[in-house]
């Protein structure tokens, strides 16, 4: 008998029962164990990678053709590349711009997917029709292949370049092309997803009840539909995060997407395996970096999920 | 004057082959605080008549002709800003699923009170105060915690009392049910249906309930309306329409009420009603009418005085050649 009054008083407990929905929805994610370590481990590591160099304030770029290829040591704890230069530093630039480029191309792709996808959803009819063929067919376009193809069409040296401020991030015209690149072509499944979403939740039978109540359109959008598609959208972009990531490292593994001298976890890994025989750990840091945080994205996207619905709970 | 006047209504859907007729020249009256049952089977334009009223009809359905005023004014014509201050406040919709008519992701206490902050300008605090008392009449335990909770937390029988309850707390002159009890198991139905005449009596709420069940319009309600094929076939007062049914479609839908007969076979009516837009030259029934003679499939019946206080549409019913 004891532990089904213990979850009895727990939902009713009225204190407990008028939280937020922010407030509810952080304290189911806190319940899953897994979404909390990847949020913490993903948190902890972007702080690391923005303010690490001031502690660790070994240039990225500095070379040693002296010393070459180390193993990891005390001067440096993830060893040197055959250059000479310090991993923990080009570790560090790399997760920058992976990291960077991920959160901005999702940002992208989660802007002109809403507005396309809830634009097509509410008009319907022809305009919706149109709207998403057009879909239809970017999606068929082979993928990469069209990536490929913007990063070698467009212009290498750009005003970006020029631009003090966007070079103190970090930020270059190869990168800023990829993830123009990249974002433009990640909507297309938030399209197909907000619309979707919008598309069922404008026939659920509580929005019919609402316009019953007398509500107006712009009460029912914001309370009814917004909350409907929130939940799905946004762990559709934690989702979307590692697979640019994993975009990114695939293009500058192909030697088209961040160029040397700047790092990328793709270009890490992939002169991490050109020389996998004699130095191994130039492969194994960033590759471990590297899948460590799109498992950390995955359990942050999976415990969003059950997070963000007030039914999970239940069970 | 009747608080609601609805006076040979025909509705249509706009089909690829031009417009299709799904409801043909309804009218009823009901007064403040009575209580009218209109009962048909599946397909009979039921719901459609009564979405009319609210002007939530499907987007290819339109009023092809017919008036419906409601304390004096025409619902038909009304426009969309006017009909947003009627709906909720002034008609009341209780819906037949409790399951999906709550939203999900919003506390109860927030799915009722917004609409009184909203609407009536009340502060939260007195319209949550409302809401409670609202819960405690439609017999919710414990409702000033239980308000709090997610739909998903209560039952299917409390959420349709919180519907109910949603329904009455702007307090509407009339309240339309669609079908309250469908979802519900046998035991629940009769609690419902008790409870919207216990809260309708104290409330002197106009209500208008959709059923299948003769049964359930005849113990609840003052008057009966019988529809088939989107035709009014029997109107008048319940005691009559279930006690002398006159029309051999009602006689049929009695003999149907599930439990009235020993049999564990449910006795259905044989045969299926018509498609909307099918045309008729006669009696809509008539393929499935076991007294149906030539006359009956050649001209229409007329809804003519039966009795003292009772319409019926059937041309056999009217030349007296009905055995009974
Ligand atoms: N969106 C629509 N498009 C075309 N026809 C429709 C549409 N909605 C309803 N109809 C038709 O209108 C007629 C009346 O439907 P209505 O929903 O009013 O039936 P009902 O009496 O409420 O039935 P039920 O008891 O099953 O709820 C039906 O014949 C149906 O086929
Ligand atoms: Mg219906």
């Amino acid at each position: 008998m004891r532990p089904i009054d213990k979850a009895n008083t727990s939902t009713t407990c009225p204190h407990a029962a008028r939280r937020s929905l922010a407030a509810q929805t952080w304290a189911r994610l806190c319940k899953r164990k897994a979404a909390l370590l990847g949020l913490i481990v993903i948190v902890t590591m972007s702080l690391a990678f923005v303010f690490g160099p001031m502690v660790w304030s070994v240039s990225p770029l500095d070379t040693d053709l002296g010393m070459g290829a180390t193993a990891p040591s005390l001067a440096h704890p993830f060893g040197t590349d055959e250059v000479g230069r310090d991993l923990l530093a080009r570790s560090m630039q790399g997760g920058r711009v992976s990291l960077a480029l991920g959160v901005m191309a999702t940002f992208v792709s989660l802007l002109i997917g809403i507005a396309w996808g809830a634009v097509s959803a509410y008009a319907g009819g022809k305009t919706d029709a149109v709207m998403m063929r057009i879909v239809d067919i970017l999606y068929a376009l082979p993928f990469t292949l069209f990536v490929i193809l913007l990063m070698t069409v467009m212009p290498r040296h750009t005003w970006v370049d020029e631009s003090k401020l966007l070079a103190s991030l970090g930020l270059t015209t190869d990168i800023f092309i990829m993830f123009v690149a990249i974002g433009s072509v990640e909507w297309l499944t938030m399209a197909r997803i907000v619309r979707a979403q919008v598309l069922s939740a404008k026939k659920r039978e509580y929005v019919e009840a609402a316009r019953c109540l007398g509500y107006g359109p712009v009460y029912i959008i914001f309370r009814h539909i917004v909350p409907n598609v929130i939940g799905p959208v946004i762990v559709y972009a934690t989702l979307t995060i590692p697979s640019v990531i994993l975009l990114e490292s695939f293009i500058s593994f192909l030697g088209l997407g961040v160029r040397p001298p700047n790092a990328s976890w793709g270009t890490l890994i992939r002169d991490g395996a050109a020389n996998m025989a004699v130095q191994p750990w130039a492969l194994i840091v960033p590759a471990l970096l590297f899948s460590g945080t799109l498992l950390c994205f995955n359990f942050l996207g999976d415990g969003l999920r059950d997070a963000l619905d007030p039914r999970s709970d239940n069970n | 004057m009747p608080l609601l006047e609805v006076n040979k209504l025909s509705i249509s859907f706009r089909g690829a082959k031009g417009p299709v007729q799904a409801v043909h020249g309804l009218s009823f009256s009901l007064d403040k605080g009575r209580t009218l049952g209109i009962v048909g089977e599946s397909g009979s334009g039921k719901t459609l008549s009564c979405s009319a009223l609210t002007g939530l009809m499907p987007r290819k359905a339109f009023v092809s002709s017919g008036s419906a005023r409601f304390d004096g004014m025409e619902l038909l014509h009304a426009d969309e800003k006017q009909l947003r201050g009627i709906r909720g406040q002034r008609i009341g919709m209780v819906f037949q699923d409790p399951m999906s008519a709550l939203n999900p992701f919003m506390r109860v206490s927030a799915q009722l009170c917004e609409a009184l902050c909203l609407h009536k300008g009340m502060k939260r605090r007195d319209a949550l105060d409302m809401a409670v008392a609202e819960l405690e009449a439609v017999g919710l335990p414990d409702a000033s915690t239980r308000i709090n909770q997610y739909p998903h937390q209560f039952s299917g029988g409390q959420r349709q009392r919180i519907l109910i309850a949603m329904a009455l707390l702007q307090r509407p002159e009339l309240l339309i049910a669609d079908e309250p009890t469908t979802a519900l198991d046998v035991t629940l139905q009769a609690q419902i249906l008790e409870l919207i005449k216990a809260r309708q009596k104290e409330l002197g709420t106009a209500v208008i309930i959709i059923t299948h069940n003769l049964g359930v319009a005849a113990t609840l309600c003052d008057e009966v309306l019988v529809m088939y094929a989107g035709r009014v076939m029997e109107y008048g007062s319940a005691v009559d329409v279930l006690n002398n049914p006159a029309h051999p479609y009602t006689s049929a839908l009695k003999r149907s009420i599930p439990g009235n007969s020993a049999t564990l076979e449910l006795p259905s009516i044989p045969g299926t009603p018509p498609a909307a837009g099918e045309y008729f030259s006669g009696c809509p029934f008539a393929p499935r009418c076991e007294y149906a003679r030539d006359i009956c499939t050649s001209s229409p019946p007329e809804l003519l005085q039966k009795g003292s206080a009772q319409l019926c549409a059937c041309t056999l019913v009217h030349k007296g050649e009905l055995p009974r």
